[in-house]
């Protein structure tokens, strides 16, 4: 399965995803009312023996990491350029903070976990027309699709390849696009031979 | 919905995850990658129209908030989301609702000058809109300076919505999907 889910048994893993769902909700919102940095470096230490709690090994802590860590060095010098020492250090550990308890969340709870709390989360929607069940259906079902899409990709490229056709974009996207419809439009049609619609 | 409906929806956010495979161009200072996601946006708004185009990236958005790893360069999870970059993501469902509810006025959709505006307006109007005050929030930058960092987007962004209204209309050409 694609994802950064990490298993395991520590108590991170075994709290409810709804909770880590909302106390990750409250932590960023606290993150942009406190303006002091030095609460933050504690939430920071927290955060890091966390990481170290779920088992997420540094490896795949700092592939996790990397792409943020030019935005912050961005963030940390333009907040050098309009302001102090201080308040640039602040910053950064304030936002790092955030990202490391998205990541442990992300990491400690299970794909059908999340779709589960999706679901609840749904629920108030229901009498405008959302069914919890369909929504459910249609992430699992778009999960699928990914590889499905690539496939139909690297067939539309192979194809163009013989007609020495691979390097333009048109003559690539869409034939690929007209395949993609296509399967949408089979996918519908299983769909209504097995009375989707009526469930 | 319409079995027809949901698999449009569920085909155009797996695609709009595939095109994040192709490799993001990271630009110095500014804290947002020039990527090829955003010909997603457009195509989903452009060919399925507002309601299925806007929900498309929806699931689109509730895979990224999952933790999968469908942005592009690979990256996911609530702290993309969270992250000053955010906000660009955040508004693509809006975005492609706006390309298509203009696309949709009047039989907008065969003429090449009045795709290019929805393109523009949804995919670069709508989504600066809402992602400038995000890198505001979350960074403490003043609009002005998140404004004058996000300018380096905007040429990559109209070659992107020229390309996208090229795709778009040849492609509907190509197959027709009446009955939307």
């Amino acid at each position: 399965m694609i994802g950064y889910y990490i298993p395991g048994d520590s108590f991170i893993h075994r709290a409810p995803a709804g909770f880590k769902l909302f106390f990750l909700a409250a932590m960023g919102l606290a993150s942009f009312s406190l303006d002091i940095g030095v609460y933050f470096g504690i939430f920071m230490i927290l955060a890091v023996l966390m990481c170290w709690i779920v088992g997420l090994d540094w490896r795949t802590l700092k592939r996790i990491l990397k792409p943020v860590a030019l935005v912050l060095l961005a963030i940390f010098l333009a907040h050098l350029f309009v302001g102090d020492f201080f308040s640039a250090i602040a910053a950064v550990i304030r936002i790092l903070t955030v990202i490391l308890f998205a990541t442990l969340v992300t990491v400690s709870t299970h794909m059908d976990d999340m779709i589960e709390v999706f679901k609840l989360v749904a629920r108030p929607l229901e009498p405008f027309g959302v069914k919890p069940r369909k929504l459910a259906f249609l992430l699992s079902l778009t999960i699928r699709l990914i590889p499905a899409i690539f496939e139909i990709l690297a067939e539309v490229r192979e194809a163009q390849k013989s007609r020495g056709l691979e390097r333009s974009v048109f003559a690539v996207i869409v034939p690929f696009m007209v395949r993609a419809l296509k399967k949408a439009d089979a996918l519908g049609d299983a769909l209504t031979s097995r009375r989707f619609e009526e469930s | 919905m319409q079995s027809r409906n949901i698999a449009l929806v569920a085909v155009f956010a797996a695609l709009t995850a595939g095109l994040g495979l192709l490799p993001a161009v990271p630009v110095p200072v500014v804290p947002v990658p020039i990527t090829a996601q955003s010909l997603g946006v457009m195509l989903a708004g452009g060919l399925l129209g507002g309601r299925l185009g806007g929900l498309a990236l929806l699931i689109f958005l509730i895979l990224v908030a999952l933790g999968l790893p469908v942005l592009a360069g690979g990256r996911g999870g609530l702290g993309v989301l969270l992250g000053p970059s955010g906000g660009f993501v955040l508004s693509w469902p809006v975005a492609a609702y706006t390309i298509g509810w203009l696309t949709r006025r009047r039989n907008w959709r065969t003429s090449f000058a009045k795709v290019l505006l929805s393109n523009v307006t949804g995919g670069i109007g709508v989504v600066y809109l809402l992602g400038i005050p995000w890198i505001s929030i979350t960074t403490g930058l003043s609009l002005t300076q998140a404004a004058l960092g996000s300018v380096v987007f905007v040429p990559g962004d109209l070659t992107k919505a020229v390309l996208c209204t090229f795709l778009i209309l040849k492609i509907q050409r190509a197959y027709p999907l009446d009955r939307l």
